[in-house]
């Protein structure tokens, strides 16, 4: 649902994020600018150090861009404080890494409910509805330790479904996981997007998960160097390869 | 491999900081206590040597044991000229030490605890005091005191004052004043110098002395002359050289202050290093657990078993060698603050001489320091051994279990039957007091030790109990907290155990010191039926004369005099000996009688004796048999037993006699306490007031109603309580530093934890109060399993103490506040890692390698 006329759920306007100084400085990001409209499945990819990894923290407020600005459903973040930053994430994002999601000691359900009970607002039902979305009722009480990769991921996906957030960030999510078990991942993604009308960002290197996407994102030395809607497979491929090779 | 350790310890600073104070604290405690006890037995050494400068030879009166509290056997007079008359002798003085406290503007001038003493005058070389200003005393009527009298209350030359005598209070004008050894004071005690025609006179004492002074003709060493009187004097007096008396002197003055005070100070010490030893052991657990990979790694570039386990050693050698040398330095500051402690309570305070740093204590220190630190690291250091090379593979590899950690409930079960049976045999056993103390304290120990390794299995619920008002408040820190706490059982209980330890030890002194109270402030009721009781200040004795000041008080219908002293009796050992008034006894004291009744107290003066039981089972007493006593001057005689009562805390430890056959044996005339009954239909307090006017003339006297006695006793033993609290709040804070230790540890092995959570919305605030949250729970388990523990390890000392007459009475509301304590510990332990874990980036958080 949107909140706002425009139907944009992220937007980074000039981003840049340098480290270091002087002449020691690298660019990671060098003035990116980038829409992700409301339901959209969006892939990011790129070689290493090609900066998909920084972009996607910018995105999610998790790291602060040396310049340029991002919005989230229209709110600013470079405006906000620590604070109202964490309280962001709570409620407008979701996030899905490649690994060490879970807390151990939890069971995949109270993994689930976590963002809600961190905000003060537990929604049992909302948590069964979501549990029954990945499918992972009949394992809801077990713990991460219990449960293989795959089901893991689900139950991540799960957690950043429950807050019916603006926009989730995956980063690597099939990254850990054997085929099929990432064939369901991706799968689960998709739907959320398509039945849920949820918006998905998702940094990969594997061009297998990016063909899922709506809209294929290729950045290389910390510029955006392709950008291009409804790729097929091969088209990704050959896209990597030319950019691996200088 | 040293160089590894040491970088490895540079990297972690704060952690090996952190380890290091909680050995330290406690090498502080015990090397301050040494380095104390030292100062004050030097500075006695210091203090006698100068004193008996003049002195070649001493004799003194020949005594097979020590007599009555505050006596000191006497010598005629007439062998001053005896000695006088052998051979080497240049000079010899009559020496007389009495005790008698100034009387100044009508006021009583007793320090507490210490004596004022009252000397005769002696001829130079013996004085053994330095004239500061004024004359010594000449003329009947003239004393010389110390300064620190006149300075502390305001009196100089010409100044008149009295001095308290048995008989009375004397006037006498100052001439001058002394000091002694170059102190003006020791510890508040007064020196009083008087010619010594006066002081036999004060004292009864006339023809009679208590010892003599002698120098040496030159070319005549000590040593020749002691012998030489030695064999001219008879058997019944001792000869020594001046400094052998100095010594022996000194020895006794120190004795009695450090055979008190270094056990008391050490086992402080001994508790605070134990809870140190207990941390080293935690939080070594705790980082070979989290260097797995580390170690791992170690193992397959070809470190063997052993240089792994050494290198962990090794690291709790450099640590414990820091914490020694830091320890050293910290514990003369830990004596430097006792000396300013003693100072502030007793005016004068103890004579120290100046630290210095004794090689022996300093490798005190570092062995102690080292040792413990080694000892506790070599469980951790041996499963580090036990890390396999695939461990720096994988990830979540974990060290293979111990073969004997399934027998663990098992063992720590034996150990409690052992604990137990311990303390009981310590508890009913006959043997010597500090032998028994010494078992019930390694009982304790064990019991302490077993309860520590079972406690992991109470760690699940007591988590959720503590933890359920935590879950209770929005957010989900509580929640999260109790389950972090839940998560690893054995080190919880581990961390908290510190704690317990601390804790425990506090309930136990809380229940046992309620029991100790309750038994004498029953005794008092139920024992001293009178309702008037007068005592000496510091329980000396008061004079004879106040006996019948009290007894001729309008109001006053009876009173019974406590004349002790004490007796060696064959075949039963040392006894106190009671002597009172018969008819008065019968009439005023409520004895529970074993055997007989308060009839046979009336009988006393026909010869007869009533045994007090404890004595009378550890000295094979019945009645019928006949008690054969003789006293510290040797007289013999003999008491039928004709009853036995029950009285473990006033009339203990020996019998009650009557008080003619008492007089015939025993010197002591002066009683150590009267018990008044009032006629009936008076009002206590004003008859009170009336006592306290008639015993005007005795400053040393005090009168109190029976409930202002309770509750004075009750005060002094609150007094030492909250001082044992206060050396036992030393380990409460070393388990604070196990706390930190062992959260930051955690914190440490969950940064991506952290990380994702602060990723997916846990503001730093939910953070640091989740951290708050596990911290308070840890040590809220470490408080109640601690004051449980106490609680029932007091009930198990006051049940095989209750013929002693201690019982059990429960503090509920000092319980209450030590519990309050223990989560207040642990808010204060969370500040560190709370604020720790809120610094961290989300995003170096989950990148964390």
């Amino acid at each position: 649902m949107s909140t706002n006329g425009d139907g944009i759920a992220v937007h980074a306007e000039g981003l840049g994020r340098r480290y270091g100084e002087g002449e020691a400085a690298i660019d990671a990001l060098a003035d990116v600018t980038v829409s992700f409209p409301k339901g959209q499945f969006a892939a990011v990819m790129g070689p290493s150090g090609s900066g998909k990894s920084t972009l996607l923290h910018c995105l999610a407020g998790l790291d602060r861009p040396t310049s340029g600005e991002v919005t989230i459903d229209g709110t600013a973040l470079s405006g906000l404080s620590d604070r109202d930053l964490t309280v962001l994430r709570r409620t407008a994002i979701g996030f899905i890494f490649q690994s060490f999601n879970l807390l151990p000691m939890l069971t995949a359900r109270e993994n689930v409910e976590l963002p809600l009970r961190i905000a003060g607002r537990l929604d049992s039902a909302r948590v069964d509805a979501t549990l029954a979305d990945v499918a992972l009722g009949d394992r809801a009480t077990h713990r991460p330790a219990e449960l293989s990769g795959g089901q893991q991921q689900r139950v991540a996906i799960a957690r950043a479904l429950v807050s019916h957030p603006t926009v989730i960030f995956a980063d690597e999510p099939t990254g850990n996981l054997d085929s099929t078990s990432g064939h369901e991942i991706l799968n689960l993604l998709r739907r959320a997007v398509d039945e849920g009308g949820r918006t998905v960002v998702m940094v990969t290197h594997d061009p297998r998960a990016a063909v899922v996407a709506d809209r294929v994102l290729m950045l290389s030395d910390g510029r955006v160097v392709m950008d291009r809607p409804g790729m097929t497979a091969d088209e990704i491929y050959d896209a990597v390869r030319t950019l691996d090779s200088p | 491999m040293i160089r590894f350790i040491l970088a490895g310890l540079r990297q972690r600073k704060l952690r090996a900081g952190l380890t290091a104070t909680a050995i330290l604290l406690g090498v502080a405690m015990v090397t301050g206590t040494l380095v104390l006890t030292s100062q004050i037995t030097r500075a006695f050494d210091e203090i006698f040597q100068s004193a008996n400068q003049g002195v070649d030879v001493r004799v003194t009166p020949h005594i097979d044991f020590e007599g009555r509290f505050g006596s000191i056997p006497t010598l005629p007079e007439s062998f001053v000229a005896k000695v006088k008359g052998i051979e080497g002798v240049a000079a010899a003085a009559p020496e007389i030490a009495a005790l008698g406290s100034p009387v100044i503007n009508g006021e009583y001038v007793q320090a507490t605890g210490a004596p004022s003493f009252v000397f005769a005058l002696e001829p130079p070389p013996f004085q053994a005091t330095t004239l500061a200003s004024g004359r010594y005393p000449q003329a009947s009527g003239e004393v010389a005191v110390n300064q620190g009298l006149a300075d502390s209350r305001g009196v100089g030359i010409g100044s008149r004052m009295g001095i308290a005598t048995p008989k009375g209070v004397r006037p006498v004008t100052i001439t001058g004043l002394v000091t002694f050894a170059n102190i003006s004071s020791i510890g508040g005690a007064t020196i009083t110098i008087a010619p010594i025609a006066d002081v036999q006179r004060w004292y009864q004492m006339e023809g009679k002395i208590n010892s003599i002074a002698v120098s040496a003709k030159p070319g005549v060493s000590p040593t020749e002359l002691a012998r030489s009187l030695a064999a001219g004097l008879p058997r019944t007096v001792d000869v020594a050289t001046g400094q052998q008396d100095a010594a022996k002197q000194a020895k006794r003055t120190t004795d009695a202050i450090n055979n008190f005070l270094r056990p008391a100070l050490l086992a402080f010490g001994f508790i605070a290093l134990f809870v140190g030893a207990f941390i080293i052991f935690n939080t070594f657990s705790i980082t070979v657990a989290q260097r797995l990979r580390e170690l791992g790694l170690l193992r397959t570039i070809g470190a063997s078993r052993r240089q792994v386990m050494w290198s962990v050693v090794g690291e709790a050698l450099v640590i414990g060698l820091v914490a020694g040398i830091v320890g050293l330095a910290a514990g003369y500051g830990f004596a430097w603050l006792l000396v300013k402690v003693f100072d502030a309570f007793l005016p004068g305070g103890i004579p120290v001489a100046a630290a210095q740093l004794s090689p022996g204590i300093a490798l005190i220190a570092l062995v102690v320091g080292v040792g413990v630190t080694v000892v506790a690291a070599l469980i951790p250091a041996f499963r580090a051994s036990r890390v396999p090379p695939i461990a720096a593979l994988r990830e979540g590899a974990e060290i293979p279990p111990s073969r004997i950690s399934r027998f663990t409930p098992i063992i720590a079960g034996v150990l409690a039957a052992a604990g137990v049976a311990l303390i009981v045999s310590g508890l009913t056993s006959d043997g010597d007091a500090t032998d028994r103390l010494l078992i019930m304290a390694l009982g304790s120990f064990l019991v302490f030790a077993a309860i520590g390794a079972l406690s992991r299995f109470a760690v699940p619920f007591l988590a959720r109990v503590i933890g359920w008002p935590l879950e209770r408040l929005p957010g989900a820190s509580g929640g999260l907290a109790r389950r972090n706490a839940t998560r690893n059982p054995a080190r919880t209980a581990a961390t908290a155990a510190a704690l317990m330890i601390g804790i425990g030890l506090v309930a136990f002194v809380a229940v046992f010191a309620q029991g100790l109270k309750a038994s004498f402030t029953d005794a008092i009721d139920n024992t001293l039926r009178g309702d008037l009781i007068v005592t000496g200040r510091s329980f000396t004795p008061i004079p004879a004369g106040t006996v019948t000041a009290t007894a001729s008080t309008p109001g006053v219908r009876d009173v019974v005099a406590a004349v002790t002293d004490r007796a060696k009796v064959d075949g039963a050992g040392k006894a106190i000996v009671y002597g009172l008034d018969p008819g008065a006894a019968e009439r005023s004291l409520g004895l529970e009688w074993v055997q007989g009744s308060s009839a046979l107290l009336g009988q006393l003066n026909s010869g007869t004796a009533v045994v007090e039981s404890q004595y009378a089972k550890s000295g094979n007493l019945a009645v019928g048999d006949v008690i054969y006593a003789a006293s510290s001057t040797g007289k013999r005689s003999q008491f039928r037993v004709t009853g036995i009562y029950k009285d473990p805390d006033i009339f203990n430890q020996g019998f009650i006699v009557g008080q003619l056959p008492f007089q015939r044996v025993f010197a002591a005339r002066d009683p150590i306490f009267l018990v008044a009954t009032i006629d009936p239909g008076r009002d206590p307090v004003a008859v009170k007031d009336a006592v306290a006017r008639s015993l005007k003339p005795y400053p040393i006297a005090q009168v109190r109603t029976n409930a202002e006695y309770r509750d004075e006793i009750s005060k002094q033993v609150d007094s030492i309580l909250y001082l044992l609290y206060v050396l036992l709040a030393m380990s409460v804070v070393i388990s604070l530093f196990g706390i930190v230790n062992t959260l930051v540890l955690s914190i440490t092995e969950r940064i991506r934890e952290i990380g994702m959570l602060r990723a997916i919305g846990l503001t730093r605030s939910q953070l640091r109060r989740m951290v708050r949250y596990e911290s308070v729970i840890t040590s809220g388990i470490g408080g109640v399993i601690g004051i449980v523990l106490g609680v029932a390890l007091a009930w198990v000392f006051c049940l095989g103490l209750a013929d002693q007459g201690i019982v059990f009475r429960v503090p509920w509301l000092q319980l209450v506040v030590f519990f309050v304590v223990s989560i207040a510990a642990g808010v204060l332990a969370a500040v560190l890692p709370a604020r720790r874990a809120a610094r961290l980036d989300p995003l170096d958080a989950l990148h964390y390698e």
